[in-house]
């Protein structure tokens, strides 16, 4: 910060906000203020949230600063705001889950797990965010909510479904938020809107209290500006719970220690279905990526195409079997599509959703051989930058493809067999749009995630 | 254009689900499912061992 001129303490980072209310020189009420400032400010143009609690986060706030002016020892995270995309529960809100239906439900009694863990931490929770209804979607263009814009273009989708969550980190009204990831659901929209996401290994998180979508593939995780504070959040949100029967490990990775770590570790780059189905813009700024940090070797993933289509097929499956109740009883309060969609998983043969899970199991020990050779894989994660609202079909290396369901075509091979993935924004120039590059390890180990992302930074070839 | 098979699978499904059969469900369920079709047309093309389990979290 440069003393010459005020600080902004909305576009503060995470951790430059814990730090500035751990050392006195900002107050956990100034960082609510100053972020609800921003979100006032900027709502009218993004429509990222559905919810701003401004007064029980002014109370947390106060609580806070309480602690610290009574000598309390503070949680690494003690007054920074954040979000939550809207499937999260917190205690005594609806959790709406981008739909019309769930407004008849009752508010959450609890807090989800990782809200839990971040408020545990301090942080503070100033609402929740737009999103695709029921997370199938990867666009946020809600019929019930409206259209969350991107902060870099307005009239440009933030991506989906959690888009809420991105833009609102993007367009600084939060340093940090969470969001789910079923298919590209974080990787998507933090490609778009210029910021990190992580999807964390398949079972690495507890998603007790998160509303679900595709029981076999859901996860969830943190969006931010900047490495170290994903690496901040990602510590907070990483603890036992066992009452969550998904969750899988009990360590927990140190990702902000992990970021000091440069163990040699091997890269290579992702090439045929991943290059064949990225634009050239894309690619070039790939490559661009591979060429700042000398990365040559490249591993191929044979029958990714066929990942992405079982993906797609459970899905819909699983997703239409969860909704089916509500689309017999009321289909209409559906977005009409999406209900036609669900619909249609619903009524997959049998046959045909039990090949695709067990194709997943085979692909999964093809895809562990590739780890052989390398500790990390580089992909891209969006086929192309953000599109406008309403594309119907966008151009890819000469075909005509669906747009809004193609923008997670990259990422869905990764997620569908439970890889850990941190995406990345790459360096662009003024004026274009953002660009998020995959970094995809082995099960488990986020902690070469965050040192090779941290070394990417150092050599200047990540933002920071 | 939807397959015939499509369309009566459709009909079919939509009827034995409870769910509504009015023509325009039925025209946008039949897209999606031949969207869906193609999907795994490319997924039971794979062949796979017999003994090439289903992955589940389930545990006793």
């Amino acid at each position: 910060m440069n003393e010459s001129t005020p600080r902004d303490d909305a576009t503060l980072s995470a951790t430059e906000t814990a730090r500035a209310i751990r050392d006195g020189s900002l107050t956990a009420v100034a960082a609510v203020e100053a972020s609800l400032s921003r979100i006032a400010a900027a709502e009218p143009r993004l429509n990222a949230f559905t919810g701003v609690w401004a007064d029980e986060a002014r109370q947390a706030a106060r609580q806070i600063d309480a602690a610290r002016a009574g000598g309390a020892t503070l949680p690494p995270l003690a007054g920074v705001p954040f979000a939550v995309k809207d499937l999260f529960d917190v205690a005594g809100h609806i959790t709406l889950a981008g739909s019309k239906i769930n407004r008849s439900h009752p508010p959450a009694s609890k807090d989800a797990f990782l809200v839990a863990q971040l408020k545990r931490a301090g942080a503070i929770c100033i609402g929740a965010t737009n999103m695709g209804e029921y997370a199938y979607d990867f666009v946020t263009e809600n019929a019930h909510y409206g259209a969350t814009h991107n902060p870099h273009r307005h009239g440009y989708t933030a991506g989906g479904s959690s888009g809420g969550s991105a833009a609102a980190v993007a367009g600084g009204e939060v340093p940090i938020a969470l969001g789910s990831d079923t298919n590209g659901s974080i990787r998507v929209p933090a490609s778009y809107c210029g910021i990190y996401g992580l999807r964390p290994t398949h079972g690495r998180l507890s998603r007790r209290g998160a509303f679900p979508f595709v029981a076999s593939i859901d996860n969830v995780g943190p969006f931010a500006r900047n490495l170290a504070d994903l690496a901040l959040v990602f510590d907070a949100l990483q603890g036992r719970d066992v009452r969550d029967a998904n969750q899988r490990v009990s360590d927990a990775t140190p990702a902000v220690a992990s970021m000091r770590i440069d163990g040699g570790l091997r890269v290579a780059w992702l090439g045929g279905y991943f290059a064949d189905n990225a634009t050239p813009e894309v690619m070039k700024a790939i490559d661009a990526f591979c060429q700042s940090l000398n990365v040559t070797h490249r591993v191929q993933w044979q029958h990714a195409d066929v990942a992405r289509a079982a993906a797609f097929m459970i899905s819909a499956a699983e997703g239409g079997a969860l909704h089916l109740q509500r689309l017999q009883t009321r289909a209409a309060d559906f977005e009409a599509d999406r209900a036609h969609r669900l619909m249609a998983g619903a009524m997959q043969p049998a046959a045909w959703v039990a090949q695709a899970h067990r194709f997943r199991a085979w692909f999964r020990e093809r895809v562990r051989e590739s780890f052989r050779d390398a500790d990390i894989l580089i992909a891209p994660a969006t086929p192309w930058p953000a599109l406008p609202h309403g594309t119907a079909t966008a151009s890819l290396n000469g075909r005509e493809v669906p747009a809004a369901a193609s923008g997670g075509m990259l990422t869905q091979p990764v997620s569908f067999i439970g890889l850990p993935v941190l995406c990345a924004p790459l360096p662009r120039a003024a004026g274009e749009l953002p660009i998020g590059v995959q970094l995809i390890a082995a099960p488990w180990r986020e902690d070469q995630l965050f040192g090779f992302a941290a070394r990417a930074i150092r050599e200047g070839a990540l933002a920071a | 254009m939807t397959a015939p098979y499509i369309d009566n699978l459709v009909t079919a499904a939509l009827t034995a689900l409870g769910l509504p059969t009015d023509a325009a469900t039925q025209r946008g369920v039949a897209t999606h499912l031949t969207r869906l079709s193609s999907m795994a047309a490319l997924v039971m093309s794979v062949p796979l061992a017999d003994d090439i389990e289903t992955p589940s979290v389930f545990e006793p």
